[in-house]
């Protein structure tokens, strides 16, 4: 080769390589990605339909949640002053940026792209003073997210006349992650234990308070969410027993005795526990459960899922009544979500 | 039947012309590559790509979500080959959750996961890498072929790096991008020996900013550029070290340009920040300081000789110190992957100065292979079980339980690869400082000293096979 022709194939070569680079710098933060979803309930049908401009995979549930009324507001429970009771040492998945606040930024992000995002972040006295408010109202649709693993004192010291045991009876929704609920309430200064913490919440003893970690290698079989919902994290530590709770539905992952998500009636509310201790999977169920809209009377009444490439895929869901109270949720990406949106009837 | 192919291959290859035999070598590369990639698969690292890309396409660009912990070069390149999936793939869906893979994850080794990419995207992940070995393959062939003049050297060093074990292995299986690291700085080397300066520094940007090994090789390119021994006047020198900081500075800023403007600075560069930081913590930093220090000393005699080189040597002198310098850096941590950034120049003074860089290329390829080979031992499989329904995964799960039983057996081939790699690394280190042995300052003064440089020497002529002259 000429000294030409090489220097001509040398810059080719090195145009290409930059070119390339350059081109997924573009491509990584330009947005170029588009989807859409929609569902329409008529009479006894769910008409459906999702697209993308890429190559993609989709999944769709519809969930039937009997008189449980959809969420309509988010708030996330995180206070930098009060003490916490989580253990981030644990790690099984890809990073180590694991503190408290992360969790939450992450969690927050992930919701939004799955198309909740009307969420708001509260210290100690701004969640008592919003529980306060809700109590106020006939019938509450807020949900609660705390991953501290441990309540402020503001709204829980162990008593059964305790500020968020009313808040539940009165509709709350509480979504929980980090150790056993109720075991611990905080204050700026003190971590306090509370004897009696589980019957507080679920009537029974029923939560895997062990300190070791525990896992679950075994699907839980009695529903199918831990499929359609592309379910994760196999950890039970702070799991619950449900066979002695009624008005309870676990989906993920079993270890025989506890499950890896768990939804239980209280009062007109719902506890919502993720088993074990921070880690990207179980962050990813939590955003998956709250945005499936799943409540503890959740059946599923249809499911599909396909290819969705580069075009719009529509359908048609046969329901089992006009009438009953549906939430169907689309996503897309599977395991590597990058989109979802709910759709109540 | 054998001896009749091989004989047939043997008269084939010494009939070909020197343009069909790399190509024959290429092939053979690209065949055996294309052979074992849908087979078999490191778990992790392609999991960790499948995640970045859905962040991306999630609207979250490369550092809002939980993914991406390299500098954004290869973040970049991730979604470049996104972007070609999505445009003209029918890949839909990245991987899938096993729960009979779930006990894997608990192994000693966390490196696993249980969330398996599919077949078609581990393929189109590990296309872009496997045409990079090609494409470095080919480089080598060009550069050895121009710098020594020799077609039988060039296609050697071709060979070398093609069926390395471990240039193979990360690629092929591992899926892990080092070999863009090592095409990103030998064609550096190429552009900067062909004065095509503006691109070189272009180039070199991103191979600094992809890991950060050959950063370190930055005064002795700066250097070469400015070698007394080179043509050209002072102006001229100057002008093409100008050209070289303007492509590297330009690159730079335009690589970390959407960080800074996001504040995701110290995210993009916590590869680089985190690895200094684990360094130099504890009883680790009084080590660390005392090894920079004489990696100093080291730079600044590697720069002045490179500048100072007699013409006729001025290249010879540029690869040596090229790879004094990055050999040292790669054993402050012995990762078997970190390796092949600098295999190229191993390769490049093997195929010049033969049998001692050959023994320690060869022991760097194998022992950095046994590495992952010993710790992710039958999981390597998980293809072959969940995709193809070949054996269960009750059958990786018991192995890998075996093999933490045998801890013991595991650690020592671990332990034995690493002492393995560090010696063939100290052995290159002092291949490529050999000449000091032979002249320096204290020669002459001390008998002691002398004799503990004739040793030296002595030692590493025995290696060698040849009485080395600088």
């Amino acid at each position: 080769m000429s000294m030409n022709r090489d220097k001509k194939l040398l810059t080719a070569l090195a145009v290409v390589i930059i070119a390339v680079v350059l081109i997924g710098e573009v491509l990584a933060y330009a947005n170029v990605r588009e989807y859409n979803a929609n569902v329409t309930y008529r009479d006894e049908e769910a008409s459906w339909s999702v697209s993308s401009n890429g190559s993609s995979n989709f999944n769709f549930v519809i969930s039937d949640n009997g008189t449980f009324t959809a969420t309509d507001e988010y708030i996330i429970y995180y206070d930098e002053t009060y003490c916490t009771a989580y253990d981030s040492t644990k790690m099984t998945v890809i990073g180590q940026m694991n503190a408290q606040e992360y969790y939450i930024d992450q969690l927050i992000k992930t919701l939004a792209y799955k198309g909740v995002t009307d969420i708001a972040v509260v210290d100690a006295a701004a969640l008592a003073e919003k529980l306060t408010g809700d109590l106020a109202e006939t019938d509450c649709t807020t949900a609660l997210i705390v991953v501290s693993g441990a309540l402020p004192a503001t709204v829980y010291t162990g008593q059964t006349d305790d500020l968020i045991l009313q808040w539940l009876d009165n509709g709350g929704r509480l979504y929980w992650s980090g150790n056993a609920l109720g075991r611990y309430y905080s204050t700026e200064n003190e971590l306090f234990k509370v004897s009696g913490y589980q019957e507080l919440f679920f009537g029974i003893e029923c939560l895997n308070g062990e300190i070791d970690d525990n896992k679950a290698y075994e699907d839980v079989t009695a529903n199918n969410y831990r499929y359609v919902l592309s379910l994760s994290n196999n950890q039970t530590l702070y799991g619950v027993d449900s066979s002695n709770l009624s008005n309870c539905l676990t989906l993920g992952y079993t270890d025989g005795q506890y499950s890896s998500i768990a939804l239980v009636q209280h009062g007109n509310g719902m506890i919502c526990i993720f088993g074990g201790n921070y880690t990207d999977y179980q962050r990813a169920d939590l955003s998956q459960v709250i945005a499936a809209g799943l409540c503890y009377c959740s059946e599923i009444v249809y499911e599909n899922s396909g290819s969705v490439i580069r075009t719009t895929v529509t359908g048609t869901a046969q329901l089992l009544s006009a009438t009953d109270n549906y939430a169907g949720y689309i996503y897309i990406g599977g395991y590597f979500p990058s989109f979802g949106r709910t759709f109540y009837s | 039947m054998m001896i009749f192919l091989m004989d047939y291959f043997s008269s084939t290859w010494h009939a070909a012309t020197p343009t069909r035999r790399i190509v024959i070598l290429l092939l053979i590369g690209l065949l055996i590559r294309v052979v074992i990639s849908p087979f078999i698969t490191y778990d992790y690292d392609v999991y960790a790509w499948a995640l970045i890309l859905s962040n991306v396409d999630s609207g979250n660009g490369l550092y809002e979500l939980t993914g991406l912990y390299y500098t954004p070069v290869w973040g970049y390149c991730l979604s470049f080959f996104g972007g070609i999936i999505n445009a003209f793939s029918s890949i839909d869906v990245f991987g899938f959750r096993f729960t009979d893979l779930l006990p894997i994850e608990d192994n000693w080794y966390c490196g696993h996961i249980a969330t398996l990419t599919t077949v078609g995207f581990g393929i189109a992940m590990k296309i872009p890498l496997i045409a990079t070995d090609l494409l470095v393959g080919y480089l080598l062939y060009y550069l050895l072929r121009d710098y020594l003049g020799n077609e039988e050297r060039a296609l050697k060093g071709a060979a070398f790096w093609l069926f390395c074990p471990i240039v193979f292995y990360m690629s092929t299986v591992g899926t892990q991008f080092d070999c863009v690291s090592a095409l990103f700085l030998l064609l550096t080397i190429i552009l900067l020996r062909r004065n095509m300066n503006l691109l070189g520094g272009l180039i070199f940007a991103l191979a600094g900013l992809l890991k950060f090994f050959p950063l370190f090789t930055i005064t002795i390119l700066i250097a070469y550029l400015v070698a007394q021994g080179r043509p050209g006047t002072t102006k001229q020198k100057a002008e093409n070290l100008g050209k070289f900081a303007i492509g590297t500075i330009l690159m730079t800023v335009v690589i970390l340009l959407p960080d800074i403007i996001n504040g995701d600075l110290s995210k993009s560069v916590s590869f680089i920040t985190s690895r200094f930081s684990t360094l130099f913590s504890g009883g680790e930093s009084i080590k660390m300081t005392v090894l920079v220090l004489l990696g100093l000393i080291v730079v600044i005699i590697a720069t002045y000789r490179t500048y100072v080189a007699d013409a006729a040597k001025t290249d010879d002198e540029f690869f040596r110190h090229l790879l004094m310098i990055l050999t040292p850096t790669m054993m402050v941590s012995l990762m078997p992957q970190y390796a092949i950034a600098l295999l190229p120049l191993l390769i490049i003074m093997a195929a010049k100065e033969g049998r001692a860089y050959s023994l320690c290329l060869a022991v760097i390829g194998i022992s950095t292979v046994l590495d992952p080979l010993a710790v992710n031992n039958t999981v390597l499989a998980v293809n072959l079980v969940e995709w193809y329904g070949v054996g269960n995964a009750n059958w990786i799960v018991w192995t890998m339980g075996r093999a933490a039983a045998d801890f013991n057996l595991e650690h020592f081939i671990l332990y034995g690869t690493l002492v393995a790699e560090g010696f063939a690394l100290l052995l290159t280190f002092f291949l490529t400082i050999q000449p000091f042995f032979t002249k320096n300052h204290f020669r002459g003064r001390v008998k002691a000293i002398d004799r503990l440089f004739d040793g030296a020497n002595w030692a590493l002529n025995k290696i060698r096979g040849y009485e080395y002259e600088p």
